[in-house]
Protein backbone atom coordinates (compact mmCIF):
# COMPACT_ATOMS: atom_id res chain seq x y z
CA UNK A 1 0.00 0.00 0.00
CA UNK A 2 1.35 2.95 -0.87
CA UNK A 3 1.87 6.22 1.78
CA UNK A 4 1.43 9.87 1.87
CA UNK A 5 4.59 11.27 2.88
CA UNK A 6 4.23 14.83 4.79
CA UNK A 7 7.23 17.11 5.08
CA UNK A 8 6.81 19.89 7.70
CA UNK A 9 10.50 20.39 8.38
CA UNK A 10 12.79 22.46 5.73
CA UNK A 11 15.41 20.16 4.18
CA UNK A 12 16.73 18.75 0.65
CA UNK A 13 15.17 16.05 -0.90
CA UNK A 14 17.17 14.37 -3.18
CA UNK A 15 17.37 11.02 -5.46
CA UNK A 16 19.43 8.30 -4.11
CA UNK A 17 19.37 5.14 -6.76
CA UNK A 18 15.58 4.63 -6.36
CA UNK A 19 15.20 5.96 -3.00
CA UNK A 20 14.12 9.84 -2.13
CA UNK A 21 16.11 11.15 0.25
CA UNK A 22 15.36 13.61 2.99
CA UNK A 23 17.74 15.79 4.79
CA UNK A 24 16.22 18.06 7.08
CA UNK A 25 17.78 21.18 7.59
CA UNK A 26 17.94 23.48 10.71
CA UNK A 27 17.62 27.47 11.00
CA UNK A 28 20.96 27.79 11.79
CA UNK A 29 22.04 25.78 7.99
CA UNK A 30 22.81 22.39 10.35
CA UNK A 31 21.99 19.12 8.54
CA UNK A 32 19.87 16.32 10.54
CA UNK A 33 19.88 12.83 10.10
CA UNK A 34 18.84 12.24 6.39
CA UNK A 35 15.94 9.87 6.03
CA UNK A 36 15.48 7.36 2.90
CA UNK A 37 11.84 6.47 1.50
CA UNK A 38 11.73 3.88 -1.10
CA UNK A 39 9.97 5.31 -4.29
CA UNK A 40 7.36 2.36 -4.84
CA UNK A 41 6.10 3.06 -1.01
CA UNK A 42 5.00 6.78 -1.96
CA UNK A 43 2.08 7.76 -3.42
CA UNK A 44 2.47 11.58 -3.20
CA UNK A 45 4.30 14.29 -1.01
CA UNK A 46 2.69 16.86 1.01
CA UNK A 47 5.25 20.10 1.66
CA UNK A 48 4.36 21.80 4.31
CA UNK A 49 8.16 23.36 5.12
CA UNK A 50 10.43 24.81 2.18
CA UNK A 51 12.11 22.02 0.19
CA UNK A 52 15.79 22.30 -1.54
CA UNK A 53 15.42 19.56 -4.73
CA UNK A 54 16.62 19.49 -8.07
CA UNK A 55 15.12 18.42 -11.17
CA UNK A 56 16.88 15.09 -11.19
CA UNK A 57 14.73 14.54 -8.34
CA UNK A 58 11.23 15.76 -9.93
CA UNK A 59 11.96 14.09 -12.89
CA UNK A 60 12.11 10.97 -11.13
CA UNK A 61 8.87 11.64 -9.56
CA UNK A 62 7.31 12.21 -12.57
CA UNK A 63 8.64 8.81 -13.68
CA UNK A 64 7.12 6.90 -10.55
CA UNK A 65 4.05 9.33 -11.15
CA UNK A 66 4.36 10.72 -7.78
CA UNK A 67 2.67 14.50 -7.49
CA UNK A 68 3.96 16.71 -4.84
CA UNK A 69 1.49 19.63 -3.08
CA UNK A 70 2.93 22.82 -1.99
CA UNK A 71 1.97 24.72 0.48
CA UNK A 72 2.97 28.43 2.25
CA UNK A 73 3.49 29.71 5.83
CA UNK A 74 -0.16 30.16 6.27
CA UNK A 75 -0.83 26.65 5.39
CA UNK A 76 -2.20 27.79 1.82
CA UNK A 77 -2.10 25.54 -1.22
CA UNK A 78 0.01 27.15 -3.35
CA UNK A 79 -0.07 24.03 -5.79
CA UNK A 80 1.49 20.92 -7.01
CA UNK A 81 3.82 19.15 -8.79
CA UNK A 82 1.85 17.22 -11.26
CA UNK A 83 4.28 14.43 -13.25
CA UNK A 84 2.87 14.59 -17.21
CA UNK A 85 -0.29 13.22 -17.62
CA UNK A 86 -0.30 9.85 -18.32
CA UNK A 87 -3.63 8.29 -18.15
CA UNK A 88 -5.19 9.74 -21.52
CA UNK A 89 -8.17 8.64 -23.34
CA UNK A 90 -9.26 10.31 -26.01
CA UNK A 91 -12.86 9.34 -25.89
CA UNK A 92 -12.93 10.11 -22.28
CA UNK A 93 -11.41 13.33 -22.88
CA UNK A 94 -14.19 14.20 -25.85
CA UNK A 95 -17.30 12.71 -23.82
CA UNK A 96 -15.79 15.04 -21.03
CA UNK A 97 -15.65 18.22 -22.55
CA UNK A 98 -19.04 17.25 -24.28
CA UNK A 99 -20.87 17.20 -20.89
CA UNK A 100 -19.05 20.31 -20.16
CA UNK A 101 -20.63 22.24 -23.19
CA UNK A 102 -23.89 21.45 -22.96
CA UNK A 103 -25.70 23.62 -20.81
CA UNK A 104 -28.25 20.68 -19.88
CA UNK A 105 -25.38 17.59 -19.66
CA UNK A 106 -23.50 20.01 -17.56
CA UNK A 107 -26.40 20.81 -14.77
CA UNK A 108 -27.32 16.96 -14.71
CA UNK A 109 -23.80 16.33 -13.01
CA UNK A 110 -23.38 20.29 -11.20
CA UNK A 111 -26.78 19.12 -9.70
CA UNK A 112 -26.22 15.64 -8.30
CA UNK A 113 -22.77 16.82 -7.01
CA UNK A 114 -24.87 19.54 -4.73
CA UNK A 115 -27.51 17.03 -3.89
CA UNK A 116 -24.44 14.85 -2.84
CA UNK A 117 -23.07 17.44 -0.90
CA UNK A 118 -26.52 18.28 0.69
CA UNK A 119 -27.28 14.99 1.69
CA UNK A 120 -23.87 14.09 2.94
CA UNK A 121 -23.67 17.69 5.09
CA UNK A 122 -27.57 16.56 6.68
CA UNK A 123 -26.32 13.34 7.11
CA UNK A 124 -23.52 15.13 9.66
CA UNK A 125 -26.21 17.32 11.39
CA UNK A 126 -28.46 13.72 11.92
CA UNK A 127 -25.12 12.38 13.32
CA UNK A 128 -25.00 14.94 15.99
CA UNK A 129 -28.31 15.34 16.39
CA UNK A 130 -28.40 11.89 17.42
CA UNK A 131 -25.66 12.53 19.98
CA UNK A 132 -28.10 15.39 21.76
CA UNK A 133 -27.03 18.56 19.48
CA UNK A 134 -29.81 20.75 18.82
CA UNK A 135 -29.51 21.22 15.37
CA UNK A 136 -32.78 20.87 14.29
CA UNK A 137 -33.46 24.65 13.44
CA UNK A 138 -30.23 24.29 10.28
CA UNK A 139 -31.37 20.88 9.67
CA UNK A 140 -34.54 22.31 8.80
CA UNK A 141 -33.17 24.84 6.68
CA UNK A 142 -31.05 22.36 4.84
CA UNK A 143 -34.23 20.12 4.37
CA UNK A 144 -36.18 23.91 2.79
CA UNK A 145 -33.02 24.42 0.10
CA UNK A 146 -32.78 21.25 -0.99
CA UNK A 147 -35.37 20.65 -3.23
CA UNK A 148 -34.42 24.04 -4.74
CA UNK A 149 -31.72 21.92 -6.60
CA UNK A 150 -33.57 20.07 -8.68
CA UNK A 151 -35.12 23.54 -10.29
CA UNK A 152 -32.13 25.44 -10.62
CA UNK A 153 -31.86 26.66 -13.89
CA UNK A 154 -28.42 27.94 -14.50
CA UNK A 155 -24.91 27.02 -12.70
CA UNK A 156 -25.06 30.52 -10.97
CA UNK A 157 -28.35 30.05 -9.62
CA UNK A 158 -27.30 25.87 -8.16
CA UNK A 159 -24.31 27.74 -6.07
CA UNK A 160 -26.65 30.32 -4.72
CA UNK A 161 -28.28 27.45 -3.64
CA UNK A 162 -25.45 25.28 -2.58
CA UNK A 163 -24.00 28.38 -0.84
CA UNK A 164 -27.50 29.15 1.59
CA UNK A 165 -26.99 24.85 2.41
CA UNK A 166 -23.64 25.22 2.95
CA UNK A 167 -24.38 28.60 5.22
CA UNK A 168 -26.85 26.76 7.25
CA UNK A 169 -24.58 24.41 7.74
CA UNK A 170 -21.85 25.96 9.13
CA UNK A 171 -24.54 27.57 11.53
CA UNK A 172 -24.47 24.35 12.84
CA UNK A 173 -21.02 23.66 13.88
CA UNK A 174 -21.08 26.03 17.04
CA UNK A 175 -23.66 23.73 18.43
CA UNK A 176 -21.80 20.37 17.69
CA UNK A 177 -18.14 21.95 18.30
CA UNK A 178 -17.83 21.99 22.13
CA UNK A 179 -15.43 24.79 23.08
CA UNK A 180 -14.66 26.81 20.34
CA UNK A 181 -16.93 29.56 18.57
CA UNK A 182 -17.23 28.99 14.52
CA UNK A 183 -18.78 32.65 14.07
CA UNK A 184 -19.10 33.60 10.29
CA UNK A 185 -17.65 31.35 7.63
CA UNK A 186 -14.38 33.63 7.43
CA UNK A 187 -12.26 32.23 4.39
CA UNK A 188 -9.79 34.77 3.27
CA UNK A 189 -8.34 34.98 5.44
CA UNK A 190 -9.63 32.52 8.22
CA UNK A 191 -10.38 34.49 11.49
CA UNK A 192 -11.05 32.14 13.96
CA UNK A 193 -9.41 28.43 15.32
CA UNK A 194 -12.57 26.71 13.48
CA UNK A 195 -12.44 28.57 10.40
CA UNK A 196 -8.80 27.89 10.02
CA UNK A 197 -9.43 24.53 10.54
CA UNK A 198 -11.63 24.51 7.94
CA UNK A 199 -9.86 26.06 4.83
CA UNK A 200 -6.67 24.03 6.31
CA UNK A 201 -8.95 20.83 5.76
CA UNK A 202 -10.82 21.40 2.94
CA UNK A 203 -7.23 21.98 1.05
CA UNK A 204 -6.06 18.75 1.75
CA UNK A 205 -9.72 17.31 0.85
CA UNK A 206 -8.70 19.12 -2.74
CA UNK A 207 -5.76 17.38 -2.78
CA UNK A 208 -6.93 14.16 -2.03
CA UNK A 209 -9.40 14.63 -5.09
CA UNK A 210 -6.81 15.73 -7.03
CA UNK A 211 -4.79 12.82 -6.75
CA UNK A 212 -7.16 10.39 -7.40
CA UNK A 213 -8.65 12.11 -10.63
CA UNK A 214 -4.93 11.48 -11.48
CA UNK A 215 -5.07 8.31 -11.25
CA UNK A 216 -8.00 7.53 -13.73
CA UNK A 217 -8.92 8.99 -17.03
CA UNK A 218 -10.42 11.91 -16.30
CA UNK A 219 -9.18 15.75 -16.88
CA UNK A 220 -8.99 17.45 -13.79
CA UNK A 221 -9.68 20.25 -15.27
CA UNK A 222 -12.66 20.32 -16.66
CA UNK A 223 -15.54 20.56 -14.28
CA UNK A 224 -18.75 20.63 -13.90
CA UNK A 225 -20.12 22.43 -11.00
CA UNK A 226 -17.87 24.87 -10.45
CA UNK A 227 -16.23 26.96 -13.87
CA UNK A 228 -13.18 25.51 -15.04
CA UNK A 229 -10.37 27.91 -14.17
CA UNK A 230 -11.81 28.54 -10.49
CA UNK A 231 -8.48 26.97 -9.55
CA UNK A 232 -6.12 25.05 -12.12
CA UNK A 233 -7.61 21.57 -11.19
CA UNK A 234 -11.48 22.40 -10.77
CA UNK A 235 -12.79 18.77 -11.25
CA UNK A 236 -11.09 18.19 -7.94
CA UNK A 237 -13.44 21.28 -6.57
CA UNK A 238 -16.66 19.58 -7.66
CA UNK A 239 -15.34 16.33 -6.30
CA UNK A 240 -14.27 17.59 -2.64
CA UNK A 241 -17.97 18.54 -2.18
CA UNK A 242 -18.90 15.45 -1.83
CA UNK A 243 -16.20 14.12 0.36
CA UNK A 244 -15.73 17.63 2.62
CA UNK A 245 -18.61 17.31 4.97
CA UNK A 246 -17.57 13.29 5.27
CA UNK A 247 -13.84 13.50 5.40
CA UNK A 248 -12.65 17.56 7.00
CA UNK A 249 -15.87 18.42 8.84
CA UNK A 250 -15.96 14.91 10.92
CA UNK A 251 -12.31 15.43 11.64
CA UNK A 252 -12.41 18.61 13.16
CA UNK A 253 -15.42 17.51 15.18
CA UNK A 254 -13.08 14.55 16.74
CA UNK A 255 -10.03 16.30 17.00
CA UNK A 256 -11.48 19.45 18.76
CA UNK A 257 -14.17 17.69 20.50
CA UNK A 258 -11.53 15.04 21.77
CA UNK A 259 -9.07 17.85 22.58
CA UNK A 260 -6.76 17.03 20.46
CA UNK A 261 -6.25 20.54 19.32
CA UNK A 262 -6.77 23.21 22.01
CA UNK A 263 -6.93 27.05 21.94
CA UNK A 264 -2.95 27.34 22.45
CA UNK A 265 -2.56 25.36 19.37
CA UNK A 266 -3.50 28.37 17.43
CA UNK A 267 -2.17 31.68 16.86
CA UNK A 268 -3.76 34.90 16.28
CA UNK A 269 -1.64 36.48 13.58
CA UNK A 270 -1.98 40.10 12.33
CA UNK A 271 -5.60 39.94 10.58
CA UNK A 272 -5.97 36.13 10.55
CA UNK A 273 -6.10 32.70 12.71
CA UNK A 274 -2.88 30.54 12.22
CA UNK A 275 -2.36 26.65 12.89
CA UNK A 276 0.69 26.23 14.79
CA UNK A 277 3.66 23.54 13.86
CA UNK A 278 1.90 21.64 16.55
CA UNK A 279 -1.70 22.37 15.44
CA UNK A 280 -0.64 21.13 11.81
CA UNK A 281 0.75 17.91 12.17
CA UNK A 282 -2.30 16.73 14.79
CA UNK A 283 -4.77 17.78 12.38
CA UNK A 284 -3.01 16.08 9.16
CA UNK A 285 -2.35 12.80 11.08
CA UNK A 286 -6.40 12.89 12.03
CA UNK A 287 -7.26 13.42 8.48
CA UNK A 288 -5.06 10.57 7.29
CA UNK A 289 -6.46 8.13 9.84
CA UNK A 290 -9.83 9.39 8.50
CA UNK A 291 -8.40 8.29 4.91
CA UNK A 292 -7.38 5.13 5.59
CA UNK A 293 -10.37 3.83 8.16
CA UNK A 294 -11.95 1.41 6.07
CA UNK A 295 -15.68 0.13 5.71
CA UNK A 296 -17.61 -2.76 3.65
CA UNK A 297 -18.66 -1.38 0.46
CA UNK A 298 -22.20 -2.47 -0.75
CA UNK A 299 -22.16 -3.06 -4.01
CA UNK A 300 -18.86 -4.42 -4.40
CA UNK A 301 -19.19 -6.37 -1.35
CA UNK A 302 -15.43 -5.34 -0.40
CA UNK A 303 -13.62 -3.44 1.97
CA UNK A 304 -12.30 0.27 0.79
CA UNK A 305 -10.84 2.90 2.24
CA UNK A 306 -12.38 6.24 2.61
CA UNK A 307 -9.55 7.42 0.07
CA UNK A 308 -10.14 4.67 -2.48
CA UNK A 309 -13.97 5.84 -2.30
CA UNK A 310 -12.79 9.02 -3.93
CA UNK A 311 -11.26 6.79 -6.93
CA UNK A 312 -14.65 4.83 -7.03
CA UNK A 313 -16.59 8.19 -7.34
CA UNK A 314 -13.88 8.81 -10.25
CA UNK A 315 -15.29 5.33 -12.18
CA UNK A 316 -18.70 6.75 -11.40
CA UNK A 317 -18.25 9.65 -13.07
CA UNK A 318 -16.39 8.42 -15.78
CA UNK A 319 -19.56 6.06 -16.40
CA UNK A 320 -21.86 8.65 -16.28
CA UNK A 321 -19.65 10.94 -18.85
CA UNK A 322 -19.50 7.27 -21.14
CA UNK A 323 -22.79 7.24 -20.87
CA UNK A 324 -23.24 4.19 -19.65
CA UNK A 325 -24.93 4.63 -15.92
CA UNK A 326 -26.19 7.57 -14.88
CA UNK A 327 -23.86 9.26 -12.14
CA UNK A 328 -25.44 8.48 -8.72
CA UNK A 329 -23.47 10.21 -5.63
CA UNK A 330 -21.71 8.92 -2.67
CA UNK A 331 -24.65 8.94 0.08
CA UNK A 332 -22.99 8.50 4.07
CA UNK A 333 -25.15 6.47 5.36
CA UNK A 334 -23.50 6.45 9.06
CA UNK B 1 -8.79 0.63 -35.84
CA UNK B 2 -5.78 -1.01 -34.41
CA UNK B 3 -6.58 -4.55 -33.45
CA UNK B 4 -3.88 -6.77 -31.56
CA UNK B 5 -3.98 -9.95 -29.68
CA UNK B 6 -4.81 -7.87 -26.32
CA UNK B 7 -7.99 -7.35 -27.92
CA UNK B 8 -8.64 -10.49 -29.06
CA UNK B 9 -8.04 -12.16 -25.35
CA UNK B 10 -10.12 -9.21 -24.03
CA UNK B 11 -12.78 -10.25 -27.09
CA UNK B 12 -12.88 -13.89 -25.90
CA UNK B 13 -12.96 -12.95 -22.05
CA UNK B 14 -15.78 -10.10 -22.56
CA UNK B 15 -16.66 -7.79 -25.04
CA UNK B 16 -16.67 -4.50 -22.12
CA UNK B 17 -13.46 -5.29 -21.05
CA UNK B 18 -12.32 -5.25 -24.65
CA UNK B 19 -14.44 -1.72 -25.69
CA UNK B 20 -12.82 -0.03 -22.50
CA UNK B 21 -9.33 -1.37 -22.81
CA UNK B 22 -9.51 -0.06 -26.62
CA UNK B 23 -10.90 3.18 -25.60
CA UNK B 24 -7.88 3.48 -22.96
CA UNK B 25 -10.15 3.07 -20.37
CA UNK B 26 -7.44 1.10 -18.83
CA UNK B 27 -6.83 -0.32 -15.50
CA UNK B 28 -3.95 -2.86 -15.61
CA UNK B 29 -1.68 0.66 -13.74
CA UNK B 30 -3.60 -0.36 -10.62
CA UNK B 31 -2.69 -4.13 -10.51
CA UNK B 32 1.04 -5.60 -9.39
CA UNK B 33 0.13 -8.47 -11.72
CA UNK B 34 1.45 -6.39 -14.92
CA UNK B 35 4.24 -5.56 -12.85
CA UNK B 36 5.35 -8.89 -12.40
CA UNK B 37 4.82 -9.70 -15.48
CA UNK B 38 6.59 -7.31 -17.46
CA UNK B 39 9.93 -8.60 -15.18
CA UNK B 40 9.88 -11.68 -15.99
CA UNK B 41 9.54 -10.80 -19.41
CA UNK B 42 12.64 -8.89 -19.26
CA UNK B 43 14.66 -11.20 -17.24
CA UNK B 44 13.77 -14.88 -17.40
CA UNK B 45 16.15 -15.33 -20.62
CA UNK B 46 18.84 -12.75 -20.19
CA UNK B 47 20.56 -14.35 -23.14
CA UNK B 48 17.49 -12.53 -25.53
CA UNK B 49 18.56 -9.42 -24.49
CA UNK B 50 19.54 -8.88 -28.48
CA UNK B 51 16.28 -7.04 -29.46
CA UNK B 52 17.17 -7.55 -32.97
CA UNK B 53 14.64 -10.39 -32.61
CA UNK B 54 11.94 -8.30 -31.36
CA UNK B 55 9.75 -7.96 -34.50
CA UNK B 56 6.72 -5.56 -35.04
CA UNK B 57 4.32 -6.70 -37.45
CA UNK B 58 0.94 -5.45 -38.71
CA UNK B 59 -1.66 -6.26 -41.33
CA UNK B 60 -4.15 -4.19 -43.09
CA UNK B 61 -7.19 -5.55 -43.86
CA UNK B 62 -8.90 -5.16 -47.47
CA UNK B 63 -10.63 -2.00 -46.60
CA UNK B 64 -7.65 -0.37 -44.60
CA UNK B 65 -9.74 0.50 -41.65
CA UNK B 66 -8.71 -2.18 -39.62
CA UNK B 67 -5.23 -2.99 -38.93
CA UNK B 68 -3.82 -6.17 -37.56
CA UNK B 69 -0.52 -5.45 -35.35
CA UNK B 70 1.83 -7.25 -33.12
CA UNK B 71 5.06 -7.17 -31.36
CA UNK B 72 6.41 -10.21 -31.16
CA UNK B 73 9.04 -10.67 -28.61
CA UNK B 74 11.15 -13.44 -30.11
CA UNK B 75 10.91 -14.61 -33.58
CA UNK B 76 13.88 -17.11 -34.64
CA UNK B 77 13.18 -16.24 -38.58
CA UNK B 78 15.49 -19.19 -39.95
CA UNK B 79 13.62 -21.73 -38.32
CA UNK B 80 10.20 -20.19 -38.40
CA UNK B 81 9.40 -20.49 -34.81
CA UNK B 82 7.59 -17.95 -32.52
CA UNK B 83 8.62 -17.92 -29.18
CA UNK B 84 6.47 -16.19 -26.39
CA UNK B 85 7.36 -16.82 -22.60
CA UNK B 86 4.60 -16.68 -20.11
CA UNK B 87 4.86 -16.29 -15.94
CA UNK B 88 1.77 -17.60 -15.11
CA UNK B 89 1.47 -20.59 -13.14
CA UNK B 90 -1.00 -22.24 -15.31
CA UNK B 91 -1.24 -23.07 -19.06
CA UNK B 92 -4.30 -20.65 -20.77
CA UNK B 93 -5.98 -21.09 -24.12
CA UNK B 94 -5.51 -16.97 -24.07
CA UNK B 95 -1.94 -18.22 -24.51
CA UNK B 96 -2.69 -19.94 -27.31
CA UNK B 97 -4.27 -17.66 -29.49
CA UNK B 98 -2.08 -15.20 -29.38
CA UNK B 99 0.31 -17.24 -30.78
CA UNK B 100 -1.51 -18.38 -33.64
CA UNK B 101 -2.74 -14.66 -34.20
CA UNK B 102 1.21 -14.12 -34.45
CA UNK B 103 1.87 -17.31 -36.93
CA UNK B 104 -1.14 -15.93 -38.57
CA UNK B 105 -0.09 -12.36 -38.82
CA UNK B 106 3.26 -13.78 -40.16
CA UNK B 107 1.86 -16.03 -42.41
CA UNK B 108 -0.42 -13.51 -44.30
CA UNK B 109 3.02 -11.27 -44.37
CA UNK B 110 4.29 -13.88 -46.66
CA UNK B 111 6.83 -15.33 -43.79
CA UNK B 112 7.95 -18.60 -43.59
CA UNK B 113 6.57 -20.23 -40.56
CA UNK B 114 6.13 -23.52 -38.68
CA UNK B 115 5.01 -23.33 -34.96
CA UNK B 116 5.41 -21.10 -31.99
CA UNK B 117 6.52 -22.50 -28.43
CA UNK B 118 5.07 -20.63 -25.23
CA UNK B 119 7.83 -21.11 -22.25
CA UNK B 120 6.90 -21.44 -19.07
CA UNK B 121 9.43 -20.72 -16.76
CA UNK B 122 7.70 -20.88 -13.68
CA UNK B 123 5.73 -24.79 -14.83
CA UNK B 124 9.59 -25.64 -16.10
CA UNK B 125 7.13 -26.68 -19.49
CA UNK B 126 7.08 -25.41 -22.87
CA UNK B 127 3.90 -25.40 -25.31
CA UNK B 128 4.11 -26.03 -29.06
CA UNK B 129 1.13 -24.17 -30.71
CA UNK B 130 0.43 -25.00 -34.26
CA UNK B 131 -1.87 -22.90 -36.86
CA UNK B 132 -4.21 -25.25 -38.30
CA UNK B 133 -6.89 -24.62 -40.91
CA UNK B 134 -9.45 -23.95 -38.69
CA UNK B 135 -7.84 -21.65 -36.36
CA UNK B 136 -7.14 -19.80 -39.56
CA UNK B 137 -11.21 -19.30 -39.79
CA UNK B 138 -12.15 -18.50 -36.25
CA UNK B 139 -9.30 -16.16 -36.17
CA UNK B 140 -10.88 -14.37 -38.94
CA UNK B 141 -14.47 -14.67 -37.58
CA UNK B 142 -13.21 -12.79 -34.24
CA UNK B 143 -12.01 -10.29 -36.31
CA UNK B 144 -15.03 -9.23 -38.17
CA UNK B 145 -16.75 -9.09 -35.13
CA UNK B 146 -13.96 -7.61 -32.88
CA UNK B 147 -14.93 -4.46 -35.47
CA UNK B 148 -18.30 -4.33 -34.97
CA UNK B 149 -18.13 -4.31 -31.40
CA UNK B 150 -15.50 -1.58 -31.40
CA UNK B 151 -17.32 0.16 -33.89
CA UNK B 152 -20.35 0.52 -31.09
CA UNK B 153 -20.81 3.94 -29.83
CA UNK B 154 -21.89 2.24 -26.83
CA UNK B 155 -19.61 0.25 -24.08
CA UNK B 156 -21.01 -3.08 -24.14
CA UNK B 157 -23.36 -4.79 -21.42
CA UNK B 158 -21.60 -6.39 -18.37
CA UNK B 159 -21.02 -9.61 -17.70
CA UNK B 160 -22.66 -11.58 -14.69
CA UNK B 161 -20.63 -10.79 -11.90
CA UNK B 162 -19.60 -14.39 -10.89
CA UNK B 163 -17.28 -13.21 -13.78
CA UNK B 164 -15.81 -10.88 -12.82
CA UNK B 165 -14.25 -11.30 -9.76
CA UNK B 166 -10.85 -11.21 -11.20
CA UNK B 167 -11.05 -8.39 -13.60
CA UNK B 168 -9.37 -5.54 -12.96
CA UNK B 169 -12.37 -3.55 -14.16
CA UNK B 170 -14.21 -4.87 -11.23
CA UNK B 171 -14.53 -2.11 -8.83
CA UNK B 172 -15.23 0.51 -12.21
CA UNK B 173 -18.01 -2.11 -13.59
CA UNK B 174 -19.99 -3.00 -10.04
CA UNK B 175 -19.02 0.29 -7.75
CA UNK B 176 -22.81 1.75 -7.78
CA UNK B 177 -24.38 3.85 -5.69
CA UNK B 178 -23.68 3.23 -2.32
S1 LIG C 1 -15.68 -6.52 -14.52
FE1 LIG C 1 -16.89 -8.02 -15.65
S2 LIG C 1 -18.12 -6.82 -17.04
FE2 LIG C 1 -16.50 -5.49 -16.31
S3 LIG C 1 -14.91 -5.68 -17.83
FE3 LIG C 1 -14.45 -7.15 -16.26
S4 LIG C 1 -15.39 -9.03 -16.91
FE4 LIG C 1 -16.27 -7.41 -18.15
Amino acid sequence: MKKSYYLFNPGRLSRKDNTLCFVPVDEDGNEGQPRYIPIEGVDNLYCFGSLDANSAMYNFLGKNHVSVHFFDYYEHYTGSFMAKEYLLAGKMQVEQTRHYLSDKKRMVVAKTLVEGAAFNMSKNLKYYQGRGKDVAKQLGQIDSFTPLIANAGGISELMGIEGNIRQAYYGAFGEIINDFDMGNRSKQPPQNEVNALISFGNMMCYTVCLDQIYHTQLNPTISFLHEPGARRYSLALDLSEIFKPMLVDRTIFTVLNKKQLQASDFRQDINRCVLKEGAKKVFVQAFEERLKETFKHRSLGRSVSYKHLVKLECYKLQKHLLGMEVYKPFKMMW
Amino acid sequence: MNINATLLNYYQLCHRKMWLHYHAIRMEHTSEVVYEGKLIGEESYPFRADKNEELEISLPLENEKVVLTAKIDFFDAKRGIVHETKKSAAKEWAHVAQLQFYLYLLQKNGVEVSHGVIEYPKLRQTERVILGEADVLRIEASIEKIREVLEQEQCPLKLPISKCKTCSYFEFCWVGDE
